[in-house]
């Protein structure tokens, strides 16, 4: 994952959680931060706005820790565009 | 069946009279309006929005640290006057199997539906947030109270347009009283300061002009009364058993001694004298209390011609028409909070009760002399015993409620 991508997504899950960005590690649990069910949609749809991707339903429930989010995020990019790969 | 007594241990409220039990027992007494222009808000059709707006409210105070995004307006004004409610009881555990809630509300989500709206339609593609729906249903408050205070009894949202409030203590107490649960916190609670909201309002033409002072606006029961002010806010009591209240040594605010409710099953918008009359004679058949026993009514009286004619009349046909009835409308300073208005004035109700002290209508100087002789209470609050008081509620819908109160 690249370092704009860590950021960006780190800073809107930090922001909805209303912690320091560093507490966000790439590997802690969302759900052992404090994000509810309501919470992980809020984040996707903010994901989703920031990054200009649409995250399939299916995916959503993959958004268990920042890592495996930029990973989707990553990958969701390169398919919208992929004359840019 | 009726085997229990309900009593109120705890009282809280966030209002334009600030979001202390001490700021709004000053207004109150004192008949001191919290009556501001809007001058932020921009509302179709009117030049000089006023409303009785909160003015100090931080949710962070009730709530800190938390994400709110997903906690709607309402619910943060519930919280915080429930807060309030649970430190007076001593009840800041409560986690309860058999403890409920029930809530009144008006307009429910009206502002964070009206914020979507707004966005969505002045941006072209943009879309509402997935917070939007658990944000604007109008349960957000009563879930949002069960799951922060573990209350998993009953769970109440009740909408009765200006009546939300009166109604949710009632069928509270009604549900303590029959022993299905054996605490609930119950009140009301709206957030209706919106653009849409007072233009509509504006539209039915009872809204009272904002003049050179909007503190003066509202002025129920007066003889150039104009109508009323809108308001916001939230009013939470905590009612349990008499008895459980004995054993805890909680202090009893006051006993929920009875409560009436019926439908005019007419007109939408103007009330029915016999419907009024009705109403108040089953809340005190239900008290078992006779009409010279009360002593105090806090009136509905929103400051228009006609709820404050027909109220009038039926009060004085029900209770008596006597100098020796107090009566007063509360909404002169807390404006008409809607949903939280019947919570808001059985809080009034409950500390004139106790604190022996009855407040004034502010903005009353010349009552309107076609009205039956009460003993309207105007320039200052009046001091005195009293052992039932009433708190009435008149609804849009021709939907009534009247609380009856005892002193301890």
């Amino acid at each position: 994952m690249t370092h704009e991508t860590f950021e960006r997504a780190r800073g809107i899950i930090a922001r909805y959680l209303n912690v320091s960005p560093e507490s966000v590690g790439p590997d802690i649990a969302l759900a052992d931060l404090g994000l509810d069910s309501l919470g992980a949609l809020e984040v996707v749809f903010e994901i989703e706005e920031a990054f200009h991707i649409s995250i399939p339903d299916e995916r959503v429930a993959q958004f268990t820790t920042l890592r495996v989010a930029c990973d989707a995020i990553e990958a969701l990019r390169r398919d919208a565009s992929p004359s840019a790969s | 069946m009726r085997t229990r007594r309900v009593a109120v241990t705890g009282i809280g409220q966030v209002s334009s009279l600030g979001s202390s039990l001490r700021s709004f027992a000053d207004a109150l007494f004192a008949g001191r309006p919290g009556v501001v222009r809007l001058s932020d808000l921009v509302v179709p059709g009117m030049a000089d929005p006023i409303g009785a707006r909160i003015p100090d409210f931080d949710p962070q105070r009730t709530l800190p640290g938390r994400t709110l995004a997903t906690v709607s307006r309402t619910a943060q004004y519930a919280h915080a006057a429930a807060v309030q409610a649970l430190g007076m009881a001593r009840l800041e555990r409560v986690d309860r199997p058999r403890g409920g809630v029930s809530v009144g509300t008006a307009f429910g989500g009206i502002l964070e539906t009206e914020e979507t709206y707004r966005s969505c339609l002045l941006n072209p593609g943009s879309r509402p947030k997935p917070t939007t729906i658990p944000t604007a249903m109008a349960n957000a408050p009563a879930s949002f109270l069960a799951s922060e205070l573990r209350l998993k009894g009953p769970n109440l949202t009740l909408a009765v347009a200006c009546a939300s409030g009166s109604h949710a203590i009632g069928e509270a107490f009604r549900i303590v009283r029959s022993g299905e649960a054996d605490l609930m916190l119950a009140g009301g609670v709206d957030a209706p300061l919106t653009p849409i909201v007072l233009a509509a309002w504006n539209a039915m033409r009872i809204l009272a002009p904002a003049g050179s002072n909007p503190a003066c606006a509202c002025r129920p029961f007066s003889a150039d009364r104009k109508g009323i002010v809108l308001g916001e806010g939230a009013a939470f009591l905590i009612l349990e058993t008499l008895e459980s209240a004995h054993e805890r040594g909680a202090s009893i605010l006051a006993e929920i001694a009875g409560y009436g409710r019926n439908a005019d099953a007419g007109d939408l918008t103007h009330p029915d004298p016999e419907g009024v009359r009705a109403c108040l004679a089953l809340a005190l058949e239900d008290a078992q209390t006779r009409p010279e026993d009360v002593h105090y009514v806090n009136a509905h009286g929103t400051g228009t011609p006609i709820n404050d004619r027909v109220e009038a009349e039926a009060l004085a046909a029900v209770l008596g028409a006597r100098e020796s009835l107090l009566v007063s409308s509360t909404k002169a300073v807390h404006g008409h909070a809607m949903g939280a208005s019947g919570a808001l004035e059985a809080v009034a109700t409950i500390l004139a009760l106790q604190e022996e002290r009855f407040p004034p209508t502010a903005n009353l100087h010349e009552p309107d002399l076609a009205l039956p002789r009460l003993g309207y209470i105007r320039g200052g609050e009046v001091r005195m015993k009293a052992d039932h008081a009433l708190s009435n509620s008149f609804a849009f819908g021709g939907n009534n409620a009247v609380l009856v109160f005892r002193r301890p």
